[in-house]
Order: structure tokens, then C-alpha cells, then sequence
């Protein structure tokens, strides 16, 4: 039974190994702030966080984590309070916002890795998750205005 | 064409989002009721709420469905206007699929230009008997009285009543007709025009807006269906062996074909149901399925174009015919010609499509991410051969 740290508490996940991470935390812990948009990791809705990286929660199986650490959307902040999440809101980013918590988590992964990143760098990073409603223009906003305060 | 009236005390209201104090309801839409004396002439069936109740909260209803337009913001936002509410003080409520509210499904990009008159009427309808409570109560001309930001002012005392402390009084008051409500100034507009941040900014940021695709009922099974890849075909046989020994995996079921056209009912596929989403999708990967393509087998892209190029220049039917086409065309001085062809487009939404349903006591409850609440309802009922009255969306 793989044995996953997700924000925090560690889980016993009573699942196939094989199964994606994606659907461990939403069918089996029951968090749901996960979303899937593709399951072949072409949209980047289901991106968590596996020791502060993201990555593709539907590529990623439950084996994969063993032993790691994840946040999902749900972890980042008890409150909304992550300098991205706030961000987010003075930005107004989100329209259907289905796809806003991988946007959330592949920017606070950028932001942690590359506190001030510049525009090449915010478009190589967040190229991979898509946005059907298209608000690309707020979401590179955002990420400028909360640069510097992701420690 | 919009019909208001004082529900505040009406039993209609049992059960739905709003309840207290002063509740109007009003028929909007221009497909039902093309004329205001037909909507007079039938039995009235207010399909928008609004209600402002004794603290002066005041609940719009949202009767259109969200899909990133900002519509479930947008229409209150104008109400709200008209109301000269105060936006924090506003509380915006999804309407639940219900033919009360009228027509709502969400498409044709119509939502704005059908429903923007109506709900200003609607909010300066119930602003105007505010005034005119704040006027009764204080005994001064209405024309005295003005309503701001959630109060009605009157400026020559000073005096000042919250519309919490009219909505009672004003939940007495008959509507007014239609021939009396001015509609503000567009230069006194607050919000109309404005960009806003959508209800749902917050609970979006925070992983607290649930989904479709979020919705739980405990021990419900998960479902995954492999469709016939041809329009109008159905399954000619299935082997279910090895998706059954997949672990998780619980049934496997054919879904039967609806014929052409199917509308919104099934098309014809396999069903493979396990208790976790990834058990039914790597079941249904492990289906053998032999299909009968049936009609639209020998279907032929560049045929079909070749087809609707033909028809696209046969006489159409005439919606509307203003001036002299022909007589513009033959004496204008540069005339353009082009010909636009667009492929067969998914949607392609973020949200894939799904449902939940829940089976009980001869009910059915579903949740769903869909433009049309009413039409699932419908069909819903009747795949199901219940009464529409028995579906919850």
C-alpha cells in the first residue's frame, strides 16, 4: 500500500501502486481541488507540487510518490493566503477558473525556484498548462506582481 | 416584455433560494412571450428572483449557467445597478435546473443583450418601492426620496432608512407598472461597464468552488463509456472478459444506441463501472468492442463540404429582409467575395464532460456541468421514464 505524504499528513493510499497520483488524491483521499483536464499531460490542470516541483499528477503514479512529499491546490495555504493565491485574487485572474489550481501550483513552483523570473522564463514555465478561457494575460500579471515574495 | 411581481408573501417561494422580506419575481425573455399583453394574459411565472430581506441583504437569483463568461456575475451586477445596492451587501444564488425560471439554457451568446433591459427594469422596479416606502414612512413626497448605496436618503431632513428597514414595508406595496419605472442615467451607472471581479473569485483561488466533476455522493461508482467512433452507430458485440479482471472494475454494461437523430439522448457504447475513475478507464481500454458503424459509415469530409457548398447557395429561409440586397451589390463600386470553412471543432472544455447521478426512492438527483439545466431534466425524465418532477438538477 504506497505510503504518500500529502500537505502534511501521511497517508496510507489503498490503491493499485500504478495508479495515477491524480486519482489517488481525488477518488481515494477524497481531495478534489485536483483537476483532470486530459490525463496524458498535455493541459496542466492536475499539477501538485512532489518536494516543492511541480508536476503532472496524472503522469505521476501512486509508486512514483512513495516515500515524497506532496501539496496539492488544498495545501498551499490554510486560507488563501499564499502570495500566489493573493495574486490571483488582486489580479482577478480566474474566469471558469477549472484550471486555476494548476496554474496556482505551476507558478508557485516558479516563483519558489525562480523568485523574480522574467517574461521568457514565466511563458517557458507556464507554457504547459493550458487555459481555454484564455487568461494568460492576467496570469503572467499575477505572477509579476507576487515575484520576489515567495520564499 | 418583463412582468414583475410581489411574491413576498407568496407560497411559491417554499423551498427556493430566496424568502424574506421583499421578493420579486419577474418573467424575462423574449421566446415565451413575444408581447407583454400575451405574458399579462397568462398564468405568471416569474423565472428571476430577487428578494431584500429585513438585515438589507439582497439575493439575486443567477438563472444562467457560468462557463467562464462571467455571467453569473455580470446580469445581478446590472440588477444591482439599477437597485443602487451596495455590491457587499449582494448575494448571488445559482438557480437549480427549474422550468420557474424560464429558458436557461446558456448558449447563443445571448444571455447579455436578452436579459440586460429586463434586470435593470427588475432592480429599478424594487428601487423605486423602496423610495416610495421611505416616502410613506417619513410622509414626504417619493420625488424627495433617493436611494444610495443600499439606503434611501431624503436629503432635505437629513433623514436616512436602510433597505433592510424598507424591505418589510415595501413588501406590502404593489408593483408599479411598467409605464412608471425610470431606469437611471447612464452617467449615474456604478457598476455597468465596469470590469468586477466574479463571485466566485474567492472560493476559485481557494479550492473551495466545486465542479461538476467534484461532486460526491458517498459510495458512488465511477463510470467511463467508449463511444461508437462513428455518429449514429452502435455496438455490434463485446467481449467484457478482461476488462472484468481488471481490479476496481465492477460491471460492464452496454448503453443501446438512440437512432438518429438522438438529440441529447445516448449514443450507443459500453459502459465500464468501477469503484474509482482509474479502475473504469483502464477497464474500457481493455474492451474488445466490435463495432456496426451503421449509416454514417462511408461518411466523406470533402463529400459532405462539396454537399453544403451547394445547398449554401440555395434560397434560404428569409428571418429578416430590410432594403434592396441585389440593387446595393449591383451598383456598389468595389465588391468582396469570399468563401470561410471551418473543420469539425470539439469544444475542447477544461472540464471534461461528465454527471452524477443519484437514484432514489424512484428520484433521480444529478449534477452536472451544463449550459442547458432544463434539458437535462428533460432527458433525464425521459431515459429514465420518470416525471421531469422527480429529476433534480
Amino acid at each position: 500500500m504506497p505510503q504518500i505524504k500529502i500537505n502534511g499528513v501521511q497517508r496510507n493510499i489503498d490503491a493499485d501502486p500504478q495508479m495515477p497520483l491524480l486519482w489517488g488524491i481525488r477518488d481515494i483521499v477524497g481531495l478534489t481541488g485536483t483537476k483532470f483536464g486530459c490525463g496524458v499531460g498535455a493541459c496542466g490542470a492536475c499539477t501538485v507540487h512532489m518536494d516543492g516541483q511541480a508536476v503532472r499528477s496524472c503522469l505521476t503514479t501512486l509508486a512514483d510518490a512513495q516515500g515524497h512529499e506532496i501539496v496539492t491546490i488544498e495545501g498551499l495555504s490554510a486560507d488563501g493566503s499564499h502570495p500566489v493565491q493573493q495574486a490571483w485574487e488582486a489580479n482577478n485572474v480566474p474566469q471558469c477558473g477549472y484550471c486555476q489550481p494548476g496554474q496556482i501550483m505551476q507558478a508557485a513552483a516558479l516563483l519558489k525556484q525562480t523568485p523574480r523570473p522574467t517574461d521568457q522564463q514565466i511563458i517557458d514555465a507556464m507554457s504547459g498548462t493550458i487555459c481555454r478561457c484564455g487568461t494568460y494575460q492576467r496570469i503572467r500579471q499575477a505572477i509579476k506582481s507576487a515575484a520576489g515574495s515567495v520564499g | 416584455m418583463t412582468v414583475i411581481a410581489n411574491l413576498s408573501r407568496r407560497e411559491v417561494l417554499k423551498g427556493a433560494a430566496v424568502t424574506s422580506g421583499l421578493v420579486l419575481g419577474f418573467h424575462v425573455g423574449l421566446r415565451k412571450f413575444p408581447f407583454a399583453e400575451a405574458a399579462e394574459a397568462t398564468p405568471f411565472q416569474p423565472n428571476v428572483f430577487l428578494s431584500i430581506d429585513e438585515t438589507g441583504l439582497v439575493t439575486i437569483v443567477a438563472s444562467r449557467s457560468e462557463m467562464g463568461t462571467g455571467i453569473k456575475t455580470d446580469l445581478p451586477l446590472v440588477l444591482a445597478d439599477e437597485l443602487e445596492a451596495d455590491w457587499n451587501r449582494v448575494k448571488v444564488v445559482q438557480a437549480q435546473g427549474d422550468p420557474k425560471y424560464g429558458d436557461q439554457n446558456t448558449d447563443g451568446s445571448r444571455s447579455t443583450w436578452q436579459f440586460f433591459g429586463p434586470m435593470r427594469v427588475a432592480g429599478a422596479t424594487a428601487r423605486q418601492m423602496l423610495e416610495t416606502a421611505a416616502a410613506q414612512t417619513w410622509n414626504v413626497p417619493v420625488g424627495e426620496c433617493q436611494a444610495q448605496n443600499s439606503f434611501v436618503a431624503h436629503a432635505a431632513s437629513g433623514r436616512k432608512l436602510s433597505f433592510g428597514d424598507l424591505a418589510k414595508v415595501a413588501a406590502a406595496m404593489a408593483v408599479p407598472p411598467l409605464r412608471q419605472v425610470r431606469l437611471k442615467d447612464r452617467k449615474d451607472w456604478r457598476y455597468i461597464g465596469k470590469a468586477h471581479p466574479v463571485v466566485d473569485l474567492t472560493d476559485i483561488v481557494r479550492d473551495r468552488a466545486t465542479y461538476g466533476i467534484d461532486v460526491v455522493v458517498p459510495g458512488m461508482k465511477f463510470a467511463s463509456i467508449e463511444r461508437c467512433p462513428v455518429y449514429g452507430g452502435k455496438v455490434k458485440s463485446f467481449d467484457p472478459k478482461d476488462t472484468l479482471s481488471v481490479a476496481g472494475v465492477e460491471r460492464v454494461v452496454e448503453i443501446p444506441a438512440t437512432p438518429m437523430p438522438s438529440g441529447f439522448k445516448p449514443l450507443g457504447g459500453v459502459a465500464v463501472i468501477a469503484n474509482n475513475t482509474w479502475s473504469a478507464q483502464q477497464g474500457r481500454q481493455s474492451l474488445k468492442i466490435e463495432w456496426d458503424y451503421g449509416p454514417n459509415a462511408g461518411h466523406d469530409g470533402t463529400a459532405y463540404r462539396a454537399e453544403l457548398e451547394v445547398t449554401a447557395r440555395e434560397p434560404g429561409k428569409v428571418v429578416r429582409n430590410e432594403g434592396d440586397v441585389d440593387a446595393a451589390l449591383a451598383s456598389a463600386a468595389r465588391r468582396v467575395s469570399a468563401d470561410y470553412f471551418v473543420p469539425h471543432l470539439a469544444h475542447a472544455q477544461m472540464e471534461v464532460p461528465n454527471a452524477v447521478a443519484h437514484w432514489v426512492a424512484n428520484t433521480c438527483q444529478t449534477w452536472s456541468p451544463t449550459q442547458n439545466p432544463a434539458q437535462v431534466r428533460q432527458t433525464v425524465a425521459e431515459v429514465l421514464g420518470i416525471n421531469e418532477t422527480d429529476v433534480t438538477v
